[in-house]
């Protein structure tokens, strides 16, 4: 599962990066914490999408129809196997090679927070303000377009993007998938969708021995066998499932229940 | 009884959400375009 996990991140990093021709740049927001400020970006991130209609005063029902999609189909499976910049706090815990370096409490209502103050201040200062410290930005926009677009040179912000990415780069390194648990505004979207997602990661009480195995390896820090199903901070990662040593935990796709 | 309850919250939800992309796409489907396809420099803290 952890290599299929790679690769659908690896392919969900490529198609994000299909938009090298203007024909291929679609009017369709990604699924994903992905900017498209990038200079191949083939889809829009949801996140400066509703920035930009808050700026606009406006209710953005065709992004929302879009994402509210995407979470119903798999709530937040989305960030935990195709994210890029999940993948990029993977690929940090890689270089660490060891679990979390101090716990952290989970703060589920954080990254809610986070998303009503991102849109709240668009909708004030008629700008997207985030998009200009939003790390993903940093990223996977501001620093390839210094590169690929020669006659851009730096600003002010450009600064600030490079800070506040250097202080999540340090907090991926301390605690794994920090953005996630804690920060991601589309987290917190797809979080939302995670109790009524035809996907879910189930627990067959019949079959569980209360190990808590599968919690002692959980990226995202949950901490009770129950909330497991539901939780807005499971990414889906599936770790969990490789951890039971009695099959109890598995991935189930329906409708009713 | 509970099954039922969320078949209706799923049913209810895909129906909006269908609903707000077949009405609004026409209009809106181009606004969004044109946020990937012309770049804002001053978002990324680069000028020209």
């Amino acid at each position: 599962m952890k290599k299929l996990r790679w690769a659908t991140q690896f392919l969900a990093l490529v198609l994000v990066n299909i938009g090298f021709l203007q024909v291929l740049k679609l009017g369709l927001p990604c699924p994903f914490f992905y900017c498209y400020g990038c200079p191949w970006a083939a889809f829009a991130c949801p996140i400066g999408t509703f920035q930009h209609y808050a700026a606009l005063q406006q209710f953005p029902f065709y992004a929302l129809g879009v994402v509210g999609l995407f979470g119903l189909a798999l709530g937040r499976f989305w960030c935990g196997w195709g994210c890029p910049f999940g993948t990029v706090q993977d690929l940090v815990m890689l270089v660490r090679r060891r679990g979390d370096a101090f716990k952290l409490r989970r703060v589920p209502w954080m990254k809610f927070l986070v998303l009503a103050v991102i849109i709240l201040v668009a909708w004030v200062a008629v700008d997207t303000l985030f998009c200009k410290i939003c790390p993903a930005g940093s990223l996977f926009a501001a620093i390839p377009h210094r590169f690929v677009s020669s006659e851009l040179s730096f600003g002010t912000f450009f600064y600030v993007h490079l800070a506040t990415l250097a202080v999540v780069l340090v907090a991926f390194y301390l605690v794994g998938r920090f953005w996630c648990r804690y920060l991601c505004p589309l987290g917190a979207i797809f979080g939302a969708f995670n109790p009524v997602s035809l996907l879910k990661v189930k627990v067959d009480f019949s079959k569980c021995q209360r190990c808590e195995s599968c919690l002692k390896v959980c990226p995202a820090g949950i901490e009770k066998l129950e909330e497991i199903e539901s939780c807005t901070d499971c990414t889906r990662c599936g770790k969990c499932i490789e951890a039971c040593d009695n099959d109890a935990v598995r991935i189930s796709a329906s409708f009713r229940d | 009884m509970k099954q039922n309850r969320w078949l209706i919250v799923r049913l209810t939800l895909l129906a909006v959400f269908v609903a707000f992309v077949a009405v609004f796409a026409a209009d809106q489907y181009g606004l969004v375009r044109s946020f990937v396809r012309f770049l804002c420099t001053s978002c990324l803290g680069l000028t020209e």
